[in-house]
C-alpha cells in the first residue's frame, strides 16, 4: 500500500485522542460521601462486564473513526507488491508534453508549448521537495509519432534543461497514439509497485483527440480505460493556452501547392495552384501569397479568404533552366507560422523526347504508322528520335527518353523486352500500336507475361473485316473514359465517335478498369488500354494510325487530340515521389554508374547529412537512395506505438553527389519537399488538420471517454465528474468506512446510553 | 451543623400530628387515659357491664350472684385503659450521616423520633428511646413522667452517627431486654444484611412486641441522580469507588428496590407497620399520611 499523501498518516495520531479523552474523564470528578454503598458494589458487581466490554467497543470505534480518517485524506492506494507503509512513494511521474506544431501558435509573448514547458516546470519544482532516488520520471513528446525524450530519469536538474530544450515538432497531434505510447511505457515501469503520476500539458485541441474511424475511436476508449484503471495510476491534464483564451483560436495557412501540368519544360509556362484554408471565424480581405523559386521571389498573387472557407491562388510561371527546381509558397504570417508555407520540388526538362520504333517501315516512308506519329508529334515540340527499325533498336539508351512507342513491332527480344519493362518501371512511358506485322504468341510470351508484363491484355486475334470483304463493317468508339487526359479535352473538340476503324487486335483478360475506349462491335472489344507498371504507364491502341486497317487516323482531328493528349500524360512522373509528407521516406533510384559511396543530403533543419550508398551488385542496373533510411519492413502493428521512420522536418531537402576531387563541383541531383499534413484539400482532412486549433472542452472529453479519469489543473484534488474509484482510490472507501463507523458509533452510544437515561 | 440543627418540635409537624388521633394497633397492657383499648377484657379490675351469658363464654366469669337473685345467667365484663409503653429505636450508625440535602437521614430520624415521641407522651403513654450503632449507645428506659420528654430530647440531642451498623445484633439484644409487651418504633436506614435484620424484627414480634419501621432514606439514594464520573467514599469502611454513575444508575436502582421491597415483605408477612420516609418529602404529610393509614385499616 501506498499513500498520495503519506505526511498526513500523522494524523492516525489522532486514534489516542479517544483513549486521552477517556483518561482525562477519568481524572475530572467529583467526590461525594455514599453511604449505600452496598447497593452501589453490587449493581457495579452486576454490570462491570457489560459496561467494560460497551466502553472497550466504543473506545475502539472511536479509536478507528480517527485512524480511518486520517487514513482517508492520506489517499492510500494499492500496489501490487506490499512495501512498508512510511516507505518513500516511489513515484514514477510521467511527463507529457504535447509539442505538435499547433503548441507553436504564439499570440503574445509566448507560444503554447512556452506556456507547457513552464507549467512543467513548475510541477518539477513542486516535486522536488519530495523526490527521493527511488522517484522516476520519463518525459514523453505527444503527437502523431510520440518518442520518449527523457527516459526513466532520476535527476531534476536534468530532466528541466531537457524540458527547457523542447522545441515544436512538425507533427499533427494524435493522443491515440500518444495514449499508446504511454500505456507501453506505464507497463513497462520497472517496478510494478511504482505509483505512476501522468502530468499532460497540451493545448487540448480537438484534432488531436478525434479518430480516423469507428475502430480507431473504440481502440482509443478502450486504451484509455485500460489506462485509467492501472493500478496506482492518476493522470492530470494540464491546459497550455493562455487564459481565457478563445475556444478556436485564428489561424489560416496553406494546405496544397501543386502543378497542372503533366510535364513540366522550359519551353511552356508552368501552372502552380496554391491551396488556402482559413479555420477561424474572421474573415481576410486579402491574404497575399508569394511564390519562390530556389529560393527567389518571382511573384506574388492575393486573394481574399472568407472564414471557415478555402481559397486557390494561380500563378503561371516559365522556367528558364531544365534539372531540379523547388518552388516555395508563402503567405502572410499570422499566430502559427509553421503552416503559411508549402513546398514544392520539380523537375523541369527542356522539352518532352520520345524514342519511336517502326515495325512496318513503308514506301513511301510518310504511309507507316511511326511516320504519321512523328507528324503528330512535331506539333508538339516533342525531340523525337526514330522512327528505328526493331533491328536497330537496341533499347540501351531509354533513359534519354520520356516516351517509347512501338508501332506495329513483330515482336521483342527477351532482352529488349526486359529492358523496356525496366524503363518503364522507373517512370518511362510506353505507347503501343498494334497492326498485321505484330506476332501475337511472340507478344505474349515476352510481353504479356501471363499477366506480369507491360502489354494491358492478351492478344487473342484480329477482329474486324479485311478490305477484301465488301462492304467493309465500320466500327466507331462507343465509349470512353472522359476523365482520362488522353480524352478529357473532348468536352471541347471534336468528338471521337466520328472515328471510323475496321480492323483491330482483340484482347483477352483485360481489367475493365483499365478500358479507357471501346468499340461499337458485338464484343464492344477495347480499343485503348492502359496499364500501369512500376512508376511507369502503358497505353495500347489495339489498332493502326495508317490506312491498313483503318480510315488513316493521322488525318483526324479526334485522334490527333488524343495522341497530343497521350504523350506528355505517359510522360510525365508522379510528383509523389519528390513531394512527400512528414513521416515518409525519400527514395531515389539512379543507373548503376551514377554511383558513389556517399551522397549529401542537406536538410531543412538538421543541416547536411551524409549517406552511405552500399554498392550495387556488378549485375545491378540501379541503386536506390533511402533517407532518412530504408522503410522497415516490418507491418504496422496495432499493439506497438506509431514510429516514425520517415522525415521529421518539413521543407526542402536537396540530394547531392559530393564532389569525387578538389577540381569538380557538388552536384544537384534532386529535388525533395516535406509538407504538413493534410495531404489533400478534401473537407474531412482539413477539419483533422492541425491547423484547425478548436479547442475540445474537458467536459467533452469525459462525456466522450466516460472511462477516462483524470484531473484538470485548476481543479486541484478534486475528484473527477464521473470518477468511479479504482484501486488507486480507496480513500473514498475508506470515507465510505468512517461513516459506518461514525453511524455505528452513535448508534451504539445511544444504545448504551439508553440503560443510563 | 451547629447552626443547622434542626426544630425538632417543629409546631407545623406537631400541629398536623396531633390533630390526628393516634391509635395504638393492639391494645397494650397499662393505662393511661387515653383511647387505648385493652386487650384484656374481665382481667382488669374496673368493672365494666354484664351481658347476657352465651354459649362459649368462660363460666368463671359467670356471675353467681346475680343468677341467685334472678335465676338469669349473666357475664361480669371488665374495662381496663392500659398504658402503653413503648421504646423507640434510632439507628445512630455512620451511614446515617449522609445527606444530599439541607439536613442528613439522621436529621430527618431524630426528627421522627422527637415527633413520635412528644405524641406519646400527650396521650399519656411512656416512651422511651435507644440509640445505636453496631451496639447500643444509650438506652432511655420507657416512660410517661413529665420529664421524659426533655430526657429524650437530651439523648437525640447527643446522637452522633460515627460507627458501623449492625442492626440485627443490636436487635437481638434489645428483643430480649423488653420483657412487657409493648411499641417498638425503629428509625433507620436499614443497610444491613436484609434476612438477618427481618429475623431479628420476628425476635422483637416473639417477644410480642408491635413494630413500626420507619425506614429513613435519602432522596439521592433512592433516585441515584448523579451525571458525571463520581468518586464514592464509602461510609461505613466501604471502599472508594470511581464509577461512571450514570451507568450504574439502572442496575444500582433495581438493587435498592429489591432490597426495599425484600424489607418491606418481610415486614407484612411479621405483622410489621412499615413506613419509608425520604428526606426530600415534608415530614409532616409523611407521619400524618403513615398514621392515617395506620388509623384507617380500623382494627383497633
Amino acid at each position: 500500500m501506498g499513500f498520495f499523501n503519506p505526511g498526513l498518516l500523522w494524523f492516525a495520531l489522532g486514534g489516542a485522542i479517544p483513549v486521552i479523552i477517556h483518561l482525562l474523564h477519568r481524572q475530572k470528578y467529583r467526590r461525594v460521601r455514599w453511604a449505600a454503598m452496598e447497593f452501589l458494589l453490587a449493581a457495579l458487581k452486576k454490570t462491570q462486564r457489560r459496561l467494560r466490554l460497551e466502553n472497550l467497543i466504543l473506545l475502539l470505534l472511536r479509536i478507528l473513526i480517527m485512524i480511518a480518517l486520517a487514513f482517508a485524506i492520506s489517499r492510500p492506494f494499492l500496489r501490487a507488491a506490499p512495501i512498508g507503509l512510511l516507505e518513500d512513494s516511489n513515484t514514477h511521474h510521467f511527463i507529457v508534453i504535447d509539442n505538435s506544431y499547433s503548441m507553436a501558435f504564439k499570440k503574445g509573448p509566448k507560444t503554447h508549448l512556452d506556456l507547457a514547458r513552464e507549467e512543467a516546470d513548475k510541477l518539477i519544482d513542486a516535486l522536488s521537495p519530495r523526490f527521493s532516488e527511488n522517484d522516476k520520471i520519463t518525459v514523453i513528446l505527444a503527437s502523431a509519432y510520440p518518442e520518449v525524450y527523457v527516459p526513466y530519469a532520476s535527476k531534476l536538474k536534468s530532466v528541466k534543461e531537457a524540458v527547457a530544450a523542447i522545441r515544436p515538432s512538425h507533427y499533427s497531434t494524435s493522443f491515440y497514439a500518444t495514449f499508446r505510447l504511454l500505456e507501453e511505457q506505464v507497463r513497462k515501469s520497472e517496478k510494478a509497485s511504482l505509483e505512476k503520476r501522468i502530468h499532460i500539458f497540451t493545448d487540448l485541441q480537438r484534432c488531436g483527440w478525434e479518430s480516423v474511424d469507428d475502430i480507431e475511436a473504440k481502440r482509443f476508449a478502450e486504451l484509455l480505460k485500460k489506462l485509467s484503471s492501472t493500478t496506482n495510476t492518476r493522470i492530470s491534464l494540464y491546459d497550455a493556452t493562455p487564459k481565457g483564451a478563445r475556444d478556436a483560436a485564428d489561424n489560416r495557412g496553406l494546405v496544397g501547392l501543386w502543378v497542372e501540368n503533366g510535364i513540366i519544360d522550359t519551353r511552356s509556362f508552368t501552372t502552380f495552384h496554391a491551396d488556402l484554408y482559413n479555420w477561424s471565424a474572421v474573415s481576410y480581405p486579402s491574404v497575399k501569397v508569394q511564390f519562390l523559386v530556389d529560393g527567389s521571389h518571382v511573384g506574388a498573387a492575393d486573394t481574399p479568404l472568407p472564414s471557415q472557407s478555402g481559397m486557390t491562388v494561380t500563378w503561371r510561371y516559365r522556367f528558364h533552366e531544365p534539372g531540379p527546381h523547388f518552388v516555395e509558397a508563402v503567405i502572410d504570417s499570422d499566430n502559427l507560422d509553421l503552416d503559411d508555407r508549402r513546398y514544392l520540388a520539380l523537375d523541369v526538362k527542356s522539352s518532352l523526347s520520345a524514342l519511336i520504333v517502326d515495325g512496318k517501315p513503308a514506301s513511301p516512308p510518310e504511309h507507316s504508322d511511326a511516320d504519321y506519329l512523328r507528324w503528330m508529334l512535331n506539333s508538339l515540340d516533342v525531340a523525337i528520335q526514330g522512327p528505328v527499325t526493331p533491328e536497330m533498336f537496341t533499347a540501351d539508351d531509354l533513359d534519354k527518353h520520356d516516351v517509347l512507342v512501338l508501332c506495329n513491332v513483330q515482336s521483342l527480344s527477351q532482352d529488349k523486352a526486359a529492358k523496356i519493362e525496366d524503363f518503364v518501371r522507373r517512370g518511362g512511358g510506353l505507347f503501343l500500336t498494334m497492326g498485321d506485322r505484330v506476332d501475337r504468341a511472340a507478344w505474349n510470351e515476352l510481353v504479356y507475361r501471363d499477366g506480369q508484363g507491360v502489354l494491358p491484355g492478351k492478344l487473342v486475334d484480329i477482329g474486324g473485316s479485311s478490305p477484301e470483304f465488301q462492304p467493309r463493317p465500320a466500327y466507331h468508339i462507343k465509349k470512353y473514359s472522359g476523365r482520362h487526359p488522353a480524352f478529357r479535352t473532348f468536352g471541347n473538340g471534336p468528338s471521337p465517335f466520328s472515328l471510323v476503324f475496321y480492323q483491330f487486335f482483340r484482347l483477352e483478360k483485360v481489367d475493365p478498369d483499365a478500358v479507357l475506349a471501346v468499340l461499337d462491335d458485338p464484343a464492344n472489344s477495347p480499343l485503348f488500354i492502359e496499364k500501369k507498371f512500376g512508376e511507369g504507364k502503358v497505353v495500347l491502341y489495339t489498332s493502326t494510325i495508317n490506312a491498313d486497317w483503318d480510315d488513316r487516323m493521322a488525318g483526324k482531328g479526334a485522334f490527333f487530340t488524343i495522341v497530343l493528349s497521350l504523350t506528355p500524360y505517359l510522360a510525365s512522373k508522379s510528383p509523389g515521389l519528390k513531394n512527400l509528407q512528414i513521416a515518409d521516406v525519400i527514395q531515389h533510384t539512379m543507373p548503376a554508374e551514377k554511383y558513389s559511396p556517399s551522397f549529401v543530403m542537406d536538410t531543412p533543419t538538421e543541416g547536411q547529412q551524409s549517406i552511405d550508398i552500399k554498392r550495387p551488385a556488378p549485375d545491378s542496373k540501379w541503386f536506390t537512395i533511402f533517407y532518412p533510411s530504408a522503410p522497415s519492413k516490418l507491418k504496422p502493428d496495432d499493439g506497438r506505438p506509431a514510429v516514425n521512420e520517415g522525415l521529421r522536418f518539413a521543407g526542402r531537402y536537396a540530394l547531392i553527389r559530393p564532389r569525387s576531387d578538389a577540381t569538380t563541383q557538388d552536384a544537384l541531383i534532386s529535388y525533395f519537399a516535406a509538407n504538413l499534413p493534410p495531404r489533400s484539400s478534401a473537407p474531412e482532412e482539413l477539419s483533422r488538420c492541425e491547423g484547425n486549433l478548436e479547442k475540445i472542452n474537458p467536459d467533452e472529453i469525459r462525456r466522450r471517454f466516460p472511462d477516462f479519469k483524470f484531473y484538470l489543473s485548476g481543479e486541484g484534488e478534486q475528484a473527477p465528474a464521473s470518477e468511479t474509484p479504482g484501486s488507486s482510490l480507496i480513500w473514498k472507501y475508506l470515507l465510505y468506512a468512517l461513516c459506518g463507523f461514525l453511524g455505528l458509533e452513535t448508534f451504539l452510544a445511544w444504545f448504551f446510553g439508553r440503560a443510563k437515561q | 451543623m451547629a447552626d443547622k440543627k434542626p426544630n425538632f418540635l417543629d409546631p407545623k409537624v406537631l400541629n398536623k400530628i396531633t390533630r390526628l388521633d393516634l391509635k395504638a394497633r393492639h391494645i397494650v397492657e397499662g393505662f393511661v387515659a387515653g383511647m387505648h383499648k385493652s386487650p384484656y377484657h374481665g382481667f382488669s379490675v374496673e368493672f365494666a357491664e354484664h351481658r347476657e351469658y352465651t354459649p362459649g363464654d368462660d363460666l368463671k366469669h359467670l356471675d353467681w350472684k346475680v343468677f341467685g337473685r334472678s335465676d338469669r345467667l349473666f357475664i361480669k365484663e371488665y374495662e381496663l385503659e392500659t398504658n402503653l409503653r413503648s421504646h423507640i429505636l434510632l439507628d445512630c450508625s455512620e451511614s446515617m450521616d449522609y445527606g444530599s440535602g439541607d439536613s442528613t437521614k439522621l436529621e430527618l430520624a431524630c426528627l421522627i423520633a422527637a415527633s413520635m415521641a412528644h405524641l406519646i407522651l400527650r396521650q399519656q403513654d411512656a416512651v422511651g428511646i435507644v440509640t445505636f450503632d453496631k451496639e447500643v449507645r444509650s438506652f432511655i428506659p420507657s416512660h410517661s413522667g413529665k420529664g421524659q420528654m426533655n430526657a429524650v430530647l437530651g439523648t437525640l440531642g447527643g446522637a452522633k452517627a460515627e460507627n458501623k451498623t449492625d442492626l440485627s445484633t443490636v436487635f437481638h439484644q434489645l428483643a430480649e431486654r423488653f420483657t412487657r409487651k409493648g411499641l417498638v418504633i425503629i428509625i433507620s436506614d436499614l443497610f444491613d444484611d436484609p434476612d438477618r435484620l427481618l429475623k431479628a424484627l420476628q425476635h422483637f414480634r416473639h417477644r410480642r412486641q408491635d413494630v413500626i419501621v420507619f425506614h429513613v432514606l435519602d432522596e439521592y439514594e433512592v433516585t441515584f441522580p448523579f451525571q458525571r464520573m463520581t468518586m464514592f467514599e464509602g461510609l461505613e469502611e466501604y471502599p472508594k469507588l470511581l464509577v461512571d454513575p450514570r451507568a450504574l444508575r439502572q442496575a444500582y436502582l433495581e438493587e435498592v428496590d429489591r432490597f426495599v421491597s425484600r424489607i418491606k415483605r418481610g415486614c407484612v408477612l411479621n405483622s410489621i407497620d412499615y413506613a419509608q420516609i425520604t428526606t426530600d418529602r415534608p415530614l409532616d404529610i409523611e407521619l400524618t399520611k403513615y398514621l392515617a393509614g395506620r388509623l384507617a385499616l380500623g382494627r383497633w
